[in-house]
């Protein structure tokens, strides 16, 4: 609490409880991310087969050099994270993690609303840029014969 | 402009003047319909699991998913030009829709619910199987005891099966008898 902060009592909006573990769980101010935003940077790592690297950071726990993506936690040293990837917490999570996604489109479903799907208006372009993409990449060299 | 919002965690309507936003330091919005909701998802709670949400009834196959009347309500981002006639002809036929959709949910219940009945027996049954010392707690012999019970219920059924017999032979060609086991 910062100076010329008070601490508000009663008229307080958030959780009056004294449980402060409770309390932390409900605070949006320092809010760990969701399981969506750990399933986007996965996604990401897997597409691009890059591990997650941060630079070294101070104020990060073990200068952000030990983290566990999933649970999105910085840990001091390798030995924390160790025992953390063999823990209860991490496997569940692990599992959570593993689940599709949820998204706005899910709940719109929910309501029986849906949003219309275009066909592409120039497809000659799409169609070349599908073109392009295939040459570019290596792996996608086998493919091509295959397909010619 | 107004419009009807969904809401993110229960799929439930947002009409003006209700609900809250909540904005996430990734800039993405969610909506929810009430503090019940939005409590929900500060708590980090899966819509899917809690079992009030429209998006657990569906994932867990209780309620119709795939049908055609779901593709009538769609936001299209293509322009319309305003025309009377089209106007009361929509109007009439989302009346139709609506209609049509209820049929079909009221059936997807019934096909649900079909053999509900047979099934909590079955359920009564395995649970009194397998608990028979709460029941006969004075029985030393577990065995005997089970044997006791699937005896009473043969003769049961066996009875039942009877009267059914005879029931069929009286109004003959009258299909829905229930078979429960």
């Amino acid at each position: 609490m910062g100076i010329g902060q008070k601490k508000s009592k009663g008229t307080s909006k958030g959780s009056k409880t004294k449980n402060k573990q409770y309390k932390r769980a409900l605070d949006t101010k320092r809010r760990p991310m969701d399981i969506d935003q750990v399933q986007d940077i996965l996604e990401k790592v897997a597409e691009t087969g890059k591990p997650l690297k941060f630079a070294y950071d101070d104020d990060l726990p073990g200068g952000g050099q030990f983290y566990c993506a999933p649970c999105a936690r910085h840990f001091t040293d390798q030995g924390t994270l160790d025992t953390h990837t063999k823990s209860k917490l991490h496997k569940r999570r692990l599992k959570d993690v593993a689940q599709k996604k949820y998204t706005q489109k899910e709940a719109d479903a929910g309501a029986g609303k849906s949003k219309e799907v275009y066909a592409p208006a120039h497809p000659e372009l799409v169609a070349a840029r599908a073109m392009e993409a295939e040459t570019i990449a290596p792996a996608a060299a086998a493919a091509d014969e295959d397909d010619l | 402009m107004v419009r009807v919002e969904v809401c993110y965690f229960c799929s439930g309507p947002m009409y003006p003047g209700h609900g809250v936003q909540f904005v996430r330091n990734d800039a993405k919005v969610f909506k929810f319909c009430r503090s019940k909701c939005h409590k929900n998802f500060i708590k980090k709670r899966n819509p899917r699991k809690m079992k009030w949400t429209k998006a657990y009834r569906k994932a867990a196959g209780k309620e119709m998913t795939v049908d055609t009347t779901f593709d009538f309500e769609k936001r299209r981002n293509r322009p319309v030009k305003y025309d009377r006639e089209l106007m009361g002809k929509t109007l009439l036929a989302m009346k139709k829709v609506t209609e049509v959709q209820a049929q079909r949910e009221k059936r997807f219940f019934d096909v649900r619910h079909k053999d509900k009945a047979a099934r909590e027996k079955a359920a009564i049954r395995t649970e009194v199987e397998q608990n028979i010392e709460l029941l006969v707690p004075a029985a030393a012999d577990r065995e005997k005891a089970l044997a006791n019970v699937k005896e009473v219920i043969r003769q049961k059924e066996s009875k039942n099966a009877l009267t059914r017999a005879k029931a069929r032979a009286r109004e003959q060609g009258s299909m829905d008898v229930d078979e429960d086991l």
